[in-house]
Parts: structure tokens; C-alpha cells; sequence
């Protein structure tokens, strides 16, 4: 009775008022508007839902959009079709934000709150969040090394790749590219550091041209100023890969 | 744990494929661009009496309104030098400033002398360090001047600061004529002065290339007429006085000739006019409206606004071919093009529902990108180093000027005291 109350028409307001069906309601909202967002003609009304910005910067582990994802995802088809043949031409057209349907509009404010503590925190700043993900890949960086070390199945060069990849994670969330960087700029670095984890030189090996993007890349390890995590590495691992190592900085990611 | 291995697979087989080399190298390639953090310490003053300007004060406004850095404020710091002996790198550090900038004033005779030095608070070395002189009354331009070398040794793009905008005001006199001033003002809106002043309209005010001159459409003998003006010296010349429209004087980058639109042959068309010998010549010949023209920074070709295919939309005509060629097509409205210095990003009016918005079209991706969310925006204008597009807009029923990053990511409104203030024009860079 549920589903066919939920998939055959809009959903009636009172619904809402019931956690289970809310739930449903989500769902089948969020599983709308990821569809949604994949048909071409339905831009207009996928860009009305405000869609949290902070999930860009977050580094997140990908079992967490593993999970949910095989479930509602033959759902997800047979209900996004009957909506949107109906639906994107009133909420195009007039003025985006004060038209939205009633359906729609209700269940997402009171169902929002009530699903979302489950798996993201409210508004968190940029730093925040770039210890945030810090925090989470250095937990899985040294789980990982413990159970390296433990099951001795990972080798020294995924350890050490573990490690790379936390100082890539942690130099990316500390580099402010200059308004003249461009993209497949090249600026080649070398970083020494001791055994602490603390960076104690900086040198430019490839200059890419443009001293405000050198400086930048500079700037973006010496604001990182040390990788702590590295204490936890054996001290063969460490003079072997970390004494010394280089830094390639070529961004992809701008607009030009 | 084995997702996490399958996650950093590429970094593991970059690693492995890096064994063979002596050294790890770590690729970056995504950042997250924040505004960098500078302290603009007040200068020290070496004169009789007080200051004449807070020359740092002026510097630390233009930084911030580029977007490009957070200024630490006056307040937060730990101490005031001047010297370089007086700069603690661990004091700006614990405050996270990445630079700081310091600086002396004096005076001799009406000239005022600025020495800065700026230091990289990280690195705990002088990045530059330079003098501006000049006269006392050009305390602000000196403050601009100093902005703009930041700016550019630490975004690699030269600054705009020291540059001069121009705009019409219009005051409402009820039961009366409006009055209509054309003001010359700084990039930031301030030290405004009124060029002209009239009872009839003042339109399209546009900048010569060395910004020595200026040209304006004024209705002072109840016709459109286009003058051109010398800054320095105030002198005017009436330039046209055809029948009907007289408009949209833009001059080329090469300053000997200026496109206009007169409508003396029919209906509204682009015209050249040699500035010299005064000879007209006849860019285009349609029956639709051609207006708005301005030039491409090579000189060999103009955009312009026509409604020839059926609603106002951009089309580029190349002088050396004659050809014409349409450059806009999404939407049904794009006019009043401006094209900035590297001939890539073009800036116009773009409607978007019933809301007109600023838009920048980028000719190399062909990609238009909506820039501001304002309803009644009109009238950009772009800086010469084409980071910035300064608008006229709608505020409380009042027309204001405000301006926008190219990439959308900075807006901020300018100043203005009363009336309604509209057709801004952001000079080239000035020549001193």
C-alpha cells in the first residue's frame, strides 16, 4: 500500500507527518533528483534544490556511496518517468523558487533534518573540513599500516603509497593557485624532511615560468609545514621514500 | 582496507612505476584558491603635521575588493613596523598572514615619497620593494599605484588599481530638468569629479587609448552630438552633428580613428570616422539596427549589437574582409559587448527570462557564463587587465555601479552619493 501510494501519484502532504513513509519520501525524492539530474531537459528543475556544496570538498570514503546505491537504484527509474513528464514544464518556466509544488517543497524541509545526521555534519568551514579529511585518510593510513604490518600481505610500496597519498591529500587542501595559474603549468618541487614529519626544506627544481605559481606551490607546503602521520612509519620506510622527494604541481582543475 | 587500496591504485602504481627512478615525485593537480592572507601594516609617516592620506589604508581597500586577499585587519596585529628590522616573521605567522607589506611616507616640497617593501611571511624573505613619488594631491593614485605591484607579484596579472573610471550621474529634479553630470572618479570610486554638467543627457562617456581623452554623446544643443574631451586640459571638440542618432563613440586601439553610430543614411549603422582628416566611412548597411560597436584589442575588428536576425544578438565584422560573422547565439538577447584586453573573454548584457545579466563569453570555448543575479544590469565595462567588470544595476529603485569578477566569484558595489548613477567606463591603463 505504501509504494503504491508513493509511486502511483504526488505525494499527499500528510504523509509526511509519518517518519516511515517520510523516509520513503526521501528517498524517492533524492533518488529523483540524482536521475533527474542525468535527463537534459530537466536542468531547471534540478538546479532549484539546493544541493549541499560542502560534499565537493569532502574526501569520503567510497563504501559510503556504495551502500545506498544498489537499493534504490531499479526503484529509481519506473518513478522518476511519471514525474517527469509532468512536472518540468510549470517548475521551469515561472519563477524558479516561489513556484515549487506543494508535494515537493513539504517533505523536504522536515525529512532533511531528521535523515541527514546520519552521514553528514551540518556546515563546517573549508578547514574544517580539510582536517576533517586529513583526519579520516591519516585514521585510514594508519589502520592500514597496522594492519600491514600485522597481516604482512601489504607491501612496503602500498604502505609508502598510503603515505603519498596523505601528503598529496594535504598539500592539495593548502595550495591557493594565483588567478594566473593555468592549467598544465608545471612547477617541479623538492621537499626534505626528518623523521618528525616536519618539513625542513623547500626548493624549486622546475620553475614553471611564473613566480606567483611557484610561490604558490611553496607556499602550499610550507603552510602544510609537516606530515606527522609519518611518525608512524618504519624508519626504513621513511629514509627510503620521505627523506627527500619530490613534488610535481601541474594543475588540472581550472577554468582555463 | 581493500577499497582503500583500490582507491589509491594509481597513486601505488605511480609509485611503483617511480621506483625505478631514485625519488618519489607526488603529482598535484587540484587546489582550493583561497584568498591569500596580507597584512598592509599603516605606513609610517615622516612629515610635519599629520599624514596627508593613509596611503596603506588605500592599498589594503583595493587588495580586498579584488577578491584575490584577506587583508588582516589593523586591530589583529601584533605590532606596526616600518622597518625591515622591525618585522617579527613569527608575530605574522601566528596570525597566518602569508605576506605583509610596510611602508614609509614623506614629504619634500609637494612631493610625496612612498617606499614599501613587501615580505613573504612563510618563506621569512623581501619578495619586492620599490618607491612611488609625486605629487601630494595624487596621495591615492600612489596607494593604487603600490596595489597594483603587489597585485602583480603575487598573482602574476597586473593590477588595475591606478586607473580612472567614468560614469554619468543623474540627479532628478522634480518639477524641473534632471541634472546630468559626467564624473571622472578612482577605480574605487572615490575623489569624484564632475567633467561635465548638463540639463540635457550625457551618454556613452568612452576612454581614448592612453586615457588622456575622452569622448561622450551629449544633448546640449538638444541633438545627440558626440564631443571629444582632453582631460588635462578641458577642451572639447564637437566631432559629429549628423540628423538622427549620434552615438556610441568607440575609440581604436590605435587612437587615429573612432567607430560611432549615426543613422543619417536611414536607419542605425557603424560608422569610422578618421579622426584627422574627419572622413567617415560606412561599416555596415542593413536595414536593421546596428549600434554598440567596440573593437577587438588587435584593431582589425569590431563587435557590434544588431537585430538583424530578428532579436539584438552580437556579430563581429572583420575589416579587412568585410565579412560579418555572428558571434553570440545562446538566448534570445545579448548587446552592449566589451571585449577585454587578451581578446578572449568578452563581457554583455545577456537576458535570461525577464532579467537582463551581465555575461562573460569566452570566444576560445564559445561558452557563455552568467556572471551576476542582479534583474537590471546594463552597461559593462571591463578593467584593463580584464579581471574585473564594473556594471550599472538597480538598487531600492536607485541606479548604482557595482562590479564583478570575471569569474564570478567576487561583487561588490561602488559608492555613489545621490542620484541615480549609470554608464561607467574603466579606463585603460593611464600613462603617467
Amino acid at each position: 500500500m505504501n509504494a503504491e501510494s508513493v509511486y502511483g501519484k504526488p505525494v499527499a502532504p500528510r504523509i509526511v507527518l509519518r517518519p516511515a513513509l517520510a523516509t520513503v519520501v526521501l528517498h524517492a525524492l533524492l533518488i529523483y533528483v540524482l536521475t533527474a539530474n542525468f535527463g537534459t531537459a530537466e536542468r531547471e528543475v534540478v538546479r532549484v534544490k539546493p544541493t549541499p556544496k560542502a560534499v565537493n570538498a569532502r574526501l569520503v570514503d567510497i563504501s559510503e556511496f556504495q551502500k545506498p546505491k544498489p537499493q534504490p537504484k531499479p526503484k529509481a527509474k519506473p518513478k522518476s518517468k511519471p514525474k517527469a513528464s509532468t512536472k518540468p514544464k510549470p517548475v521551469a518556466k515561472p519563477k524558479p523558487k516561489p513556484q515549487k509544488p506543494v508535494a515537493q517543497a513539504k517533505p523536504k524541509p522536515k525529512a532533511q533534518p531528521k535523515a541527514e545526521p546520519k552521514e553528514t555534519a551540518p556546515r563546517i568551514t573549508e578547514e574544517e573540513l580539510a582536517a576533517i579529511a586529513r583526519a579520516d585518510l591519516a585514521r585510514a593510513v594508519a589502520e592500514e599500516a597496522a594492519e600491514a604490518v600485522e597481516a604482512a600481505t601489504a607491501t612496503a610500496d602500498e604502505m609508502a603509497a598510503s603515505y603519498a597519498a596523505l601528503i598529496q591529500q594535504t598539500v592539495i587542501n593548502y595550495w591557493s593557485r594565483p588567478p594566473s595559474a593555468r592549467n598544465g603549468m608545471e612547477a617541479l618541487l623538492a621537499i626534505q624532511l626528518i623523521p618528525t614529519g616536519e618539513v625542513v626544506s623547500v626548493s624549486v627544481l622546475k620553475s614553471s615560468g611564473n613566480s606567483a605559481f611557484d610561490r604558490s606551490a611553496i607556499n602550499a607546503v610550507e603552510k602544510a609545514g609537516s606530515f606527522p602521520e609519518l611518525q608512524n612509519l618504519p624508519s626504513g620506510e621513511f629514509e627510503k621514500t620521505f627523506r627527500r622527494f619530490r613534488l610535481l604541481f601541474r594543475p588540472e582543475d581550472l577554468r582555463y | 582496507m581493500k577499497r582503500l587500496v583500490v582507491a589509491l591504485l594509481p597513486v601505488v602504481l605511480l609509485f611503483g612505476a617511480l621506483q625505478a627512478r631514485a625519488e618519489l615525485t607526488i603529482e598535484i593537480t587540484q587546489g582550493v584558491d583561497n584568498p591569500t592572507a596580507i597584512a598592509v601594516v599603516p605606513f609610517a609617516w615622516a612629515g610635519p603635521g599629520p599624514a596627508p592620506e593613509d596611503v596603506a589604508f588605500v592599498v589594503d581597500g583595493d587588495l580586498a575588493r579584488s577578491g584575490q586577499f584577506a587583508p588582516v585587519a589593523r586591530s589583529d596585529m601584533l605590532g606596526l613596523p616600518s622597518t625591515e628590522a622591525e618585522v617579527f616573521y613569527r608575530d605574522w605567522r601566528a596570525i597566518e598572514a602569508e605576506y605583509i607589506l610596510i611602508g614609509r611616507v614623506s614629504a619634500s616640497g609637494q612631493d610625496l615619497r612612498v617606499e614599501y617593501e613587501l615580505f613573504d611571511v612563510l618563506r621569512q624573505t623581501r619578495v619586492h620593494s620599490g618607491v612611488e613619488t609625486g605629487p601630494i594631491s595624487e596621495a591615492r593614485m600612489h596607494g593604487h599605484r603600490v596595489a597594483d605591484v603587489v597585485y602583480e607579484k603575487l598573482t602574476g596579472i597586473p593590477g588595475a588599481f591606478a586607473t580612472r573610471l567614468l560614469y554619468v550621474s543623474v540627479t532628478r529634479n522634480p518639477g524641473g530638468k534632471d541634472y546630468y553630470r559626467l564624473t571622472l572618479a578612482d577605480s574605487d570610486g572615490a575623489r569624484p569629479i564632475v567633467l561635465l554638467e548638463s540639463r540635457e543627457p550625457v551618454l556613452a562617456p568612452s576612454w581614448s587609448p592612453d586615457g588622456r581623452q575622452i569622448a561622450y554623446v551629449s544633448f546640449e544643443t538638444s541633438r545627440p552630438a558626440i564631443y571629444r574631451q582632453d582631460l588635462a586640459t578641458g577642451q572639447r571638440e564637437q566631432l559629429t552633428n549628423f540628423k538622427g542618432l549620434n552615438g556610441s563613440p568607440a575609440w581604436s586601439p590605435d587612437g587615429n580613428s573612432m567607430a560611432m553610430v549615426l543613422s543619417k543614411d536611414g536607419s542605425p549603422d557603424i560608422y569610422l570616422m578618421n579622426l584627422a582628416t574627419k572622413q567617415l566611412t560606412r561599416i555596415t548597411r542593413h536595414y536593421a539596427i546596428d549600434t554598440e560597436p567596440t573593437w577587438m584589442p588587435d584593431g582589425n575588428s569590431l563587435m557590434f549589437t544588431s537585430d538583424r536576425g530578428g532579436r539584438p544578438q552580437i556579430y563581429r565584422y572583420d575589416l579587412r574582409t568585410g565579412a560579418t560573422e555572428r558571434v553570440t547565439y545562446e538566448g534570445s538577447y545579448n548587446a552592449r559587448a566589451r571585449i577585454a584586453q587578451d581578446g578572449r573573454n568578452v563581457v554583455l548584457v545577456h537576458r535570461q527570462g525577464s532579467d537582463y545579466h551581465i555575461a562573460l563569453l569566452d570566444l576560445v570555448t564559445n561558452r557563455l557564463h552568467v556572471l551576476t543575479s542582479t534583474e537590471l544590469d546594463e552597461s559593462p565595462s571591463i578593467a584593463p587587465n580584464g579581471s574585473m567588470v564594473l556594471y550599472a544595476t538597480k538598487s531600492a529603485g536607485r541606479g548604482i555601479l557595482a562590479a564583478v569578477s570575471v569569474d564570478g566569484g567576487v561583487k561588490f558595489r561602488l559608492p555613489s552619493r545621490e542620484g541615480d548613477v549609470r554608464e561607467p567606463a574603466w579606463s585603460p591603463y593611464m600613462s603617467r
